[in-house]
């Protein structure tokens, strides 16, 4: 009864996170469609990266401004606004974080998938430790994308490197889990075939 | 595997069918037939020891060793 309630709590805060994932590249989206159509609103909105650095996580932005050599003026004094920033910068971006959402749902989805063959007493299956390796795929691809991001400006530009230890430990773990389900796969194979 | 189970040959000898074995021995038809077909992994002593008594012989008539 206890497993079961606890079950059925992870599964819907699974489907809550999945909610609130669609929910987010929707938002973002509109965002983006809108900047597009109205760019007076978010013209002298300045865009700055921010890090946030703790034992496990390192973070290093570089922000460089360069003089306008058309024009014979100074450094431009507010060199990161959004109407400054580079389209493609802004469309690059834009689908990055797109696809890291994408994967964060995929992610979500698996974790849901294997909680439910949990509950259907399913537990130990191939597609199980398939879908543990496939976890630690898609977290990999999520670090490697969200570890680096430039925004390039007409005058400048802003570099971010990250660097987390927190996603190597949940891409081992999922890795290792997906071990242990495949032997416990082997093991009740063997069970079920021992007469 | 190099184990053979030759039950079918003993069921032949005893004049006994499947089903009739599997309800004697207490194990679903299912289970017989996957350990006639070799396709199981281990044999329980329990089994055997209750496949030997409803057919009279040893586990030497019913298991054996070929080389591969």
């Amino acid at each position: 009864m206890t497993k079961n309630t606890l079950l059925n709590i992870a599964i819907l805060l699974s489907r809550l996170l999945k909610a609130i994932v669609i929910i987010a590249a929707v938002a973002i989206t509109s965002l983006f469609v809108y900047a597009q159509i109205d760019k007076e609103t978010f013209a002298e909105k300045e865009i700055e990266l921010s890090a946030n650095p703790s034992i496990m996580r390192v973070s290093y932005i570089e922000s460089n401004v360069w003089k306008d050599d058309t024009t014979d003026t100074e450094f431009d004094l507010k060199p990161y606004t959004f109407t400054k920033l580079n389209t493609v910068s802004l469309y690059i971006n834009y689908f990055k974080i797109l696809v890291v959402a994408v994967l964060l749902f995929l992610i979500i989805r698996a974790f849901e998938t294997i909680i439910l063959s949990v509950k259907t007493l399913n537990t130990f299956s191939r597609s199980n430790a398939k879908l543990f390796r496939q976890i630690g795929l898609y977290v990999v691809f999520v670090t490697i994308l969200t570890s680096y991001t430039v925004l390039r400006f007409e005058n400048g530009d802003q570099t971010l490197t990250h660097l987390s230890l927190t996603p190597v430990i949940y891409t081992l773990l999922s890795f290792i889990m997906a071990e242990i389900f495949k032997e416990g796969e082997n093991l009740r194979e063997e069970n079920d075939l021992t007469i | 595997m190099p184990i053979v189970v030759n039950l079918d040959i003993m069921l032949v000898k005893r004049g006994m069918k499947s089903k009739e074995l599997a309800e004697i021995i207490g194990i679903t038809t299912a289970n017989l037939s996957i350990l006639k077909s070799g396709k199981a992994k281990a044999m329980r002593f329990s089994t055997l020891e209750a496949i030997c008594k409803a057919l009279d012989c040893q586990p030497s008539d019913i298991l054996e060793y070929v080389e591969d």
